[in-house]
């Protein structure tokens, strides 16, 4: 701070400081004559034998003023001040660069936060660098493979056939036991899938995650309100309780520190609130924000008639459900533990396995878990990155339009130019103040281009979303976003500055300085070999067409998205969906219950039809549709109720 | 001709702040006197450009190792004087101990047995 205000108050003295050399060195001057008059020299020799050995005085002052430490800022400030002149000075031309420059910038960090938000931030608990992903990768395999049975989902890559994170349940207790050397803790979870959660007699649809006793412990999370589970929660027989995200213990409780000690229902089975999960914890996969966590053994207790059975799930060695993450212990790498882990998985998987199974086994990979799960990232991160492209293809025409412009503008300025290296202004000099002006036109776009990249970012959830209301990546402009947008913006101006500056203060000054003044005639050398000008206007020809034809097919995508012809009227249709057996209604009345809910919709008045549906109209489970207004019958596509037809 | 020493020698980078401030732990003084004592005191052997000096005191100044006020100089007139300060002293005494590692060093290599009466 200090060396700051010096700053300031010697920029306050600069008079002062300016009289003062003048005063130092015109004494010098003064004793100096005076030693040589005291040689033998009349006065004026004197004088004249002092300046001789003095040299160049206006050279020392300004070597002297060099030495003055803020003489880099004030000629910034200089620079700066020129700057906004020209910017002023030429404003159709300043208006139309800052403006493609706020677009090109302002795209880039649009994309850009989405990136961020998906690929770059860390799972928002404590010394998240620690924390791996258990997966397995197999090799290519027929119908005969070990994991008999899943739930969950499996992808792929360059090296493995196979990749997923499930595992059967005794492969995360031979994990959690072989595990101590390599790490602090080992936990599971697998989500609970959409269920009927009734908050004080009020249902509705949540989903969740089931959760093994270290989970919180494991990554280091600590309660908003109470408490979390604790591996005492996650055994048979124990108290059922649950966490609620901060968010949902808002919503239906006010606040968090109410929820802890109430009863919820879920899928009509009482659980106690034992605490709220801190804000801003999502779990571990961006891509899924659980309502709620409850103890992994609590699945048994909610296990639905009709669906697969759970209890077994606890033995069953060939059926992969079950996911896994571990926090290393200091200084263990990734690597290190893999190699630890993998042969008794191996081992183990091989004693599952019949004789045909053996061929292709998975086996374990131990991956970085710090951003947490890649579900959205490989769900996205393909279009980011092909988004990021593009809007970099923008942003490189904006900066070629813009050096040209200014190369136009450096040729009319030459004579300027050429008049000011002739008094001596030194090249580097002369290219730092072109430079500050290009950098100040980008900084000025970049400022715009932030306050396009808000709207941008909402215009991109909306169309990444899709229409999915839980549609979890929410990118904010951070000050991670905000620092790349200046540093774009700094690249920008050097990018698209540079040639013009080095262009223009090319020191050939005497024919420049003979051209008539007001600019030149048109040289005699101008066609004869591409210029960089040209250069630049044939790349951006290219681009521009490359990104006409790429936004061409991209809006002829999207607006066949828009007008799908899904083969019924989509106007005035409501939908809404519930599970009357989650909620506790059982076989032969839930059909009356059903038709009963279906009646009681046509009381309402403006309601021109209501209709059930297992599976509704473009994907989810089960819906009601309700259709106010009138309109003529067309023919069913497919239907459970009478009405369904009717109202489409 | 090899063995003639030089008139004058080039000062070497980075030893004009010492001197400046080995010559001002005499007593302060103006940038004048400075030049004429480096002068004096070297034989005339090295000379102080006024083009190095100012920078030089100037950056000094700068760096809090000397201060600066206008006093009456011995003729009466008013003259920008320099002083050391408690900072300059102790920069004095670090450079100083450097510059005697340094030629040291230097004449053992260029004079290994203290030949030439040294």
């Amino acid at each position: 701070m200090s060396p700051f205000f010096q700053k300031l108050r010697s920029w306050r003295h600069r008079r002062r400081k300016e009289e003062d050399l003048r005063d130092e060195l015109q004494f010098h001057l003064e004793e100096e004559a005076r030693e040589h008059q005291a040689g033998g020299l009349t006065g004026e020799e004197a004088r004249l034998a002092a300046l001789r050995e003095i040299g160049n005085l206006a050279l020392v002052q300004e070597e002297t003023r060099a030495a003055w430490t803020w003489t880099y800022l004030e000629q910034l400030a200089q620079d700066c001040r020129y700057g906004f002149r020209t910017i002023a000075a030429n404003r159709v031309f300043s208006i139309l660069a800052i403006l493609s420059l706020a677009l090109g910038i302002g795209a880039n960090t649009a994309i850009y936060s989405f990136m961020d938000s998906l690929l770059l931030r860390s799972l928002p608990v404590s010394d998240a660098q620690s924390l791996a992903v258990v997966n397995w990768g197999a090799k290519p395999h027929g119908h005969d493979f070990v994991m008999r049975a899943m739930s969950g989902s499996t992808w792929s890559d360059s090296k493995w056939a196979e990749i997923a994170g499930i595992f059967p349940f005794p492969a995360f207790e031979l994990i959690r036991t072989n595990s101590t050397a390599v790490f602090s803790s080992v936990f599971a979870y697998y989500p609970t899938r959409r269920v009927n959660v009734m908050v004080k007699g009020q249902a509705e649809q949540a989903s969740g995650e089931f959760v093994s006793g270290d989970y919180f412990r494991g990554l280091e999370v600590s309660p908003a309100a109470g408490r979390t589970i604790i591996p005492d929660d996650d055994r048979l027989g124990a108290p059922a309780i649950a966490v609620l995200s901060f968010v949902f213990s808002q919503r239906r409780f006010g606040d968090a520190a109410n929820a802890p000690g109430q009863s919820i229902l879920i899928n009509n089975v009482p659980f106690t609130v034992a605490g709220v999960a801190p804000p801003g914890f999502f779990g571990v996969d961006p891509a899924a924000a659980p309502d709620f966590y409850v103890p992994l053994r609590t699945n048994l207790l909610l296990r639905l008639r009709g669906e697969k059975g759970d209890a077994e799930g606890y033995l069953e060695q060939n059926y992969y459900w079950l996911e896994m993450m571990a926090r290393l212990r200091p200084g263990v790498s990734l690597t290190q533990a893999q190699a630890a882990l993998g042969p008794a998985f191996h081992q183990w998987v091989a004693t599952t396995a019949s004789d045909r199974e053996l061929a292709a086994l998975p086996e374990l990979l131990i991956r970085e878990g710090t951003t947490g799960l890649n579900t959205l990232r490989r769900q996205y991160s393909k279009p980011l990155y092909v988004l990021l492209a593009m809007v970099g293809l923008i942003l490189m025409i904006a900066c070629a339009n813009i050096a040209n412009l200014l190369l136009a503008r450096a040729t009319a300025r030459r004579r300027e130019m050429a008049v000011r290296l002739s008094m001596g202004a030194g090249r580097f000099r002369l290219i730092r103040q072109l430079l500050t002006e290009s950098v100040l036109l980008a900084s000025i776009g970049g400022a715009l281009g932030v306050a396009f990249a808000i709207w941008g970012i909402r215009f991109l959830t909306f169309l990444l979303a899709n229409g999915r209301e839980d549609f979890t990546l929410h990118p904010d402009l951070n000050w991670h976003v905000l620092g790349a947008a200046g540093a774009l913006s700094l690249l920008t101006g050097l990018l698209f500055g540079l040639a013009p500056a080095l262009q223009s203060t090319r020191a050939d000054v005497m024919p420049a300085l003979k051209e008539a003044r007001g600019g030149l005639r048109r040289s005699q050398h101008s066609f004869r070999r591409p210029s960089l000008s040209q250069m630049l206007v044939v790349t951006q020809i290219g681009i521009s067409l490359l990104m006409l034809v790429a936004a061409g097919l991209f809006v002829r995508t999207l607006s066949n998205l828009q007008s799908i012809q899904l083969g019924f009227n989509r106007e005035n249709v409501l939908l809404f969906r519930m599970n009357a057996r989650q909620a506790g209604h059982r076989d032969p009345e839930i059909i009356a219950f059903y038709s009963d809910l279906q009646k009681r919709f046509f009381a309402i008045p403006g309601v021109r039809a209501a209709s059930a549906s297992h599976s509704p109209l473009l994907g989810g489970r089960h819906v009601v549709g309700i259709r106010r207004a009138c309109r003529p019958a067309a023919k069913s596509v497919d239907s459970y109720s009478d009405d369904h037809a009717r109202f489409l | 001709m090899r063995n003639e020493p030089p008139s004058h020698v080039e000062l070497l980078r980075g030893t004009l702040d010492l001197l400046i401030l080995r010559t001002l732990l005499a007593g302060p003084t103006h940038g004048h006197a400075i030049a004429k004592h480096i002068q004096r005191t070297s034989e005339d052997l090295l000379q102080v450009e006024t083009g190095s000096l100012y920078p030089a005191l100037h950056r000094l100044e700068a760096r809090g190792w000397i201060a600066a006020a206008w006093e009456l100089s011995a003729k009466g007139k008013r003259a920008r004087f320099y002083r050391l300060t408690r900072q300059g002293r102790k920069q004095l005494a670090a450079e100083q101990s450097k510059w005697e590692t340094f030629s040291r060093a230097m004449r053992l290599i260029v004079n290994p047995a203290g030949q030439e009466g040294q």
